[in-house]
């Protein structure tokens, strides 16, 4: 074996040596009054909106993407470099850890703050967004304006397309780290790190006007107990009320920090926060008030939860839109549709994602068990049906996109379409095997809310009764008696077998389901209504 | 427990290195220093301000005390010595200010070894050597990397001898990157949640491992494993095996036994935890057929135990383990078997479907579609009579029983036969302490929780365990003590599993 040699240290921060970029090419000064604080970002890089009250005050991005190739492994990849600013309370050291209490259905933890320095900031954060495999390649000390530095670097070089250098520095204010987070592709290192740490070292603090942030996370686990979560069911005059309290904090907290050039509009069922120009903001809204109706007039039955309103922000462009999503805080509480203008104009992606979140909101809100109990051919192909949806000549129209429809034709000559039948009787696993399973369940949810099922007597109910069936079992299930197994085994035989069970619970279930869905909503049916059945959807294909 | 006598240097967070402090090495490469140590016959007391931690010697791999009185003597021997004026060093007697000088110097020593062991303890810092076949980088120290390494060339030599395969040139070393425990390995590796270690196949080829001090023989097999998807790969470089032969060859060879004397590796050990696994679904007539094993084509998880059980069976059968090795081979370089374009990597193959990955099987072996049942009774027959009663498998089986929820019966008799044959994994005793509560053996569950700290005194989430069971027991102030002590001995833990399994046993008992 040969000798043991210290592997080379990665990119060395030269203290107090900075290569500073001439003034005139930075953009103006960016100055926090309520969290006292300013520093110069690169000239012509944006500010993109955060939501205020975390640890995360701002984020900048540049104008442009750098894009990386790699010829060995023949792919390509985008990147947009970005400066975060994180203030991080001195007290935080403090309140590490969580609090545990108990609730009316269960316990809750409250995290309290989840680093104490911009080090376990930049190694936790970069964990959590699964940047790729890094280590911490540098750190040095320094002063900068007057104020102690800790200048940190991090080299992301494994499972990463591009590696990446991401320099941080921590200015110890008087009762708070205030961080500056960039990253770069390691490629144009010799461009940017000079004009990326110029920026840094134009950074001071001075008196605040405003608090800092909570010590508080505000992430919460909620451990629930089954049996008292049964006992106690919201109302719908309290679900309401929750959920109308909750979309205006989170509106008042968006607009607490929105920037120039952002509005805010209303319509009955959404709030757009948009920074695009006011005929798209407002194509937008019709077409999302425009599925919600169809999703009212086709679905209503699904439940009775009040289905409450929803923030759309919409993004002048693609690149706002990547720089907000990695930031953002969401929850059920208070839901939010993420989107932007697409001035590239090449894909309809984004349409389909804002439909297939209006779905998904909405279904939760009516019926959040339906949502998740839903039998994966209409899970998949509900959803990818209302992913088609179009406003056209103010109607709603769906339609398949040209490469599904290839798909489908391709499946058909080769003779590998499953039934009719078959859609409701597969299991979820056996329904994956099959080739393009999800393009089949949405031409057949397609064939059944808008095809020729629709204007056939027999067929037209189905889809509607068989999701009337399905919430029927659902809420059986949840007013019926404890599960058997809840009886404590006697010896280990009962032990392994209870334990059995429920590893294929599952299964069972979903077969169980399947089999009395298919009873219930077939009943009567014979072969000879089948077989039109089936003619009927393959003439539909056609 | 396949030993693994070595002393490394991985770093406890502790009080800050002073000139002067007492250091304690542990055996596994834990060290804890700032802490005033005492040496008794057989163990060393540590005196953290809530408590004090007996050592055993057993654990003990070295130590500085500066701060404790040399130990007064202990026969008449030592007393005659003494009035002379002489002490015991090294097996001889010596004045004692030359044991004063000479202990100083192995001090000294010790905390530069110490000191170079800490300063290649970051990744951007770490020791970078070669071997014949792998280019190695690691923050272990050295006796560690030289360990692993020796093993890893063995390895790689007695496979490459059997399969006949070589690392294509333009190939060169593959880059092996070896890390000091799991936090370390997920965020220096990229690796997600569940990955226990990984080998790259396309550029930049690497292999990715770390130390697992609670079971370093898993360590070592999860190195292994890794090692022969990279062997495997030599067998054809442009050719990707089926997920199913790939990782049962990878659980079969990846259990290999190193003879350090012998220089050589002992084939067809059994993987305990697998064989759990597999015993758990036989026992309730959950059978994977052969025919269905041989031609899946998915990446189902039951490879791993279901196909490393076919391949042991295959391998370990004198009549078989030949025509196995030839239909293995023959999957990726015969011209008869069918292939077909890699759908994400250009210019690789993966097999036709999984029919002509059956056809070659068959062909292989010598058999024909009908003898696939007979065959199968073999293998099911194979699987039976594997030995389970060795210590490992216990341990294995009853900690699956545990986390399938079987906690009134299964679980706390394997995982008290475990413990009983002589089980040293706090792990198991924990659990089974946990089970104790739940029958209402309360006293007994607490002397057996305080029976898994002293197997480790130093690890905090033991304590922590302790203290829930304490807590649980009736003995609310006994368990903050605990608690208190072990978070003095792990500041940087949150020790959130205390707070909130209290709060559930509360709701529990409501």
């Amino acid at each position: 074996m040969k000798g043991i040699a210290r592997a080379a240290a990665a990119s060395i921060l030269a203290v107090g040596i900075l290569v500073g970029v001439p003034p005139g090419a930075r953009a103006d000064s960016h100055r926090d009054e309520k969290l006292g604080y300013s520093f110069q970002a690169p000239a012509k890089w944006s500010s993109i909106p955060v939501d205020p009250g975390g640890f995360l005050a701002a984020r900048f991005q540049s104008n442009r993407e750098y894009e990386f190739n790699d010829v060995k492994g023949n792919s390509w990849t985008r990147h947009r470099p970005y400066i975060e600013v994180v203030v991080i309370p001195y007290a935080a050291k403090d309140a590490a850890g969580a609090v545990v209490e108990k609730t009316d259905t269960g316990i809750k933890v409250t995290r309290s703050a989840p680093w104490k320095d911009l080090k376990e900031y930049m190694d936790k954060v970069y964990q959590e967004r699964r940047i790729g495999g890094f280590h911490f390649s540098g750190e040095e000390a320094g002063t900068v304006g007057g104020l102690k530095v800790r200048m940190l670097e991090i080299t992301v070089d494994k499972l990463v397309e591009g590696e990446r250098r991401i320099f941080g520095w921590e200015f110890a204010g008087d009762d708070a780290y205030y961080g500056l987070v960039a990253e770069i592709l390691v490629q144009e290192e010799k461009r940017l790190k000079p004009e990326i740490l110029g920026s840094f070292s134009t950074f001071r603090t001075f008196a605040r006007k405003g608090a800092l942030p909570g010590t508080r996370t505000g992430e919460e686990i909620e451990i629930v107990d089954p049996k008292k979560e049964a006992a106690r069911e919201i109302t719908p005059e309290e679900m309401k009320k929750k959920r109308q309290d909750a979309v205006a904090r989170a509106l008042d907290r968006l607009k607490e920090n929105l920037p120039r050039g952002w509005t805010v509009s209303e319509s009955p069922n959404f709030i757009a926060v948009s920074h695009a120009d006011a005929k798209f903001t407002k194509e937008t809204l019709q077409h999302a008030e425009a599925l919600r109706a169809w999703l009212e007039k086709e679905l209503g039955f699904a439940g009775s939860g009040y289905a409450g309103k929803v923030i759309l922000r919409i993004c002048e462009d693609q690149k706002e839109h990547e720089a907000i999503q990695g930031v953002r805080n969401w929850s059920w509480e208070a839901p939010e549709i993420l989107t932007f203008k697409d001035r590239d104009g090449w894909s309809d992606w984004h349409i389909e994602a804002v439909n297939r979140e209006i779905y998904r909101i909405w279904m939760r809100d009516k019926n959040e068990r339906l949502l998740w109990g839903l039998p994966r051919w209409i899970e998949f192909g509900l959803g990818d049906y209302v992913e088609g949806a179009r406003l056209k000549g103010g109607r709603i129209e769906f339609k398949a996109d040209t490469w599904e429809s290839v798909e489908m034709k391709n499946l058909r000559r080769a003779e590998s379409l499953l039934t009719v039948r078959d859609f409701f009787s597969l299991t979820s696993e056996e329904l994956w095997k099959v080739d393009s399973a999800t393009t089949q369940t949405q031409f057949f949810v397609q064939f059944l809310l808008g095809g020729a099922a629709a204007r056939s007597p027999k067929l037209r109910p189905v889809f509607t009764d068989y999701l009337k069936n399905m919430i029927f079992l659902l809420d059986s299930e949840a007013d019926g008696p404890a599960d058997a197994d809840a009886k404590a085994p006697q010896n280990e035989e009962e032990e392994t077998r209870q334990a059995q069970a429920r590893r294929d619970a599952w299964r069972r279930k979903e077969r169980e389901v399947l089999d009395r869905l298919m009873e219930k909503t077939f009943a009567g049916w014979t072969d000879r209504d089948w077989d039109v059945f089936q003619s009927a959807y393959r003439q539909f294909l056609k | 427990m396949r030993g693994v006598p070595w002393a490394t240097a991985i770093l406890l967070a502790a009080a800050a290195s002073a000139a002067g402090a007492d250091m304690v090495i542990l055996k596994d490469g834990r060290v804890v220093e700032g802490i005033p140590v005492t040496k008794e016959a057989d163990a060393l007391l540590l005196r953290y301000p809530s408590g004090e931690v007996r050592l055993p010697l057993s654990l003990v791999e070295d130590f500085l005390s500066e701060s404790s009185p040399p130990a007064p003597p202990a026969d008449e021997e030592e007393r005659a010595r003494a009035a002379e004026g002489k002490v015991r060093w090294k097996g001889k007697w010596v004045p004692a200010a030359v044991r004063e000088k000479e202990a100083r110097k192995e001090l000294d020593r010790k905390r530069k070894e110490l000191e170079e062991a800490r300063s290649h303890s970051e990744w951007k810092d770490r020791y970078s050597f070669a071997t014949k076949n792998f280019a190695i980088e690691s923050t272990q120290p050295e006796s560690m990397n030289r360990e692993f390494a020796e093993r890893l060339e063995g390895y790689f030599q007695a496979f490459a001898k059997r399969f006949k395969v070589s690392v294509p040139r333009d190939w060169g070393k593959l880059k092996v990157c070896f890390y000091g425990g799991r936090e370390d390995f997920l965020r220096t590796s990229g690796a997600g949640g569940g990955v226990l270690a990984y080998y790259r196949f396309v550029e930049p080829r690497e292999l990715n491992f770390y130390y697992d001090r609670l079971d370093p023989q898993s360590s070592v097999d999860c190195l292994f494993h890794e090692a022969t998807h990279y062997l495997i790969d030599l067998v054809d470089p442009a050719f990707q095996y089926p997920h199913w032969l790939n990782e049962a060859m990878a659980e079969y060879f990846g259990a290999s036994e190193w003879d350090p004397g012998r220089k050589a590796f002992a084939l067809g050990a059994i993987q305990h935890g697998r064989l759990a696994e597999l015993r758990a679904e036989r026992e309730v007539g959950k059978n994977v057929l052969l025919r269905d094993l041989v031609s899946d084509e998915s990446g189902a998880y039951m490879h791993y135990y279901w196909g490393w059980s076919l391949v042991h069976f295959l391998m370990e059968s004198p009549k078989y383990s030949k025509k196995f090795e030839k239909f293995f081979v023959d999957l990726a370089t015969a011209r008869d078997v069918d292939r077909r374009p890699h759908p994400s990597f250009q210019g690789m193959t993966v097999q036709k479907d999984g029919q002509e990955c059956l056809k070659t099987f068959l062909s292989r072996m010598g058999l024909r579609e009908k003898d696939l049942d007979g065959l199968q009774a073999e293998w099911y027959a194979w699987i039976d009579a594997l030995p389970a009663g060795d210590v490992r498998a216990l341990e294995e089986a009853g900690l699956r029983a545990y986390a399938e929820g079987s906690v009134r019966f299964r679980a706390p008799r394997l995982l008290k036969e475990a413990i009983d044959k002589g089980s040293t994994r706090t792990a198991v005793r924990v659990r089974y302490a946990i089970c104790l509560l739940g029958k209402d053996e309360k006293e007994e569950a607490v002397r057996m929780a305080e029976s898994a700290v002293l197997l480790d005194p130093l690890d905090a989430g033991v304590r922590e365990a302790l203290a829930f069971v304490l807590h649980q027991a009736g003995k609310p102030e006994e368990a903050q003590k605990v608690l208190a002590l072990a978070k003095e001995i792990d500041p940087g833990r949150d020790f959130l599993d205390f707070a909130v399994m209290v709060k559930l046993a509360e709701g529990k008992s409501e």
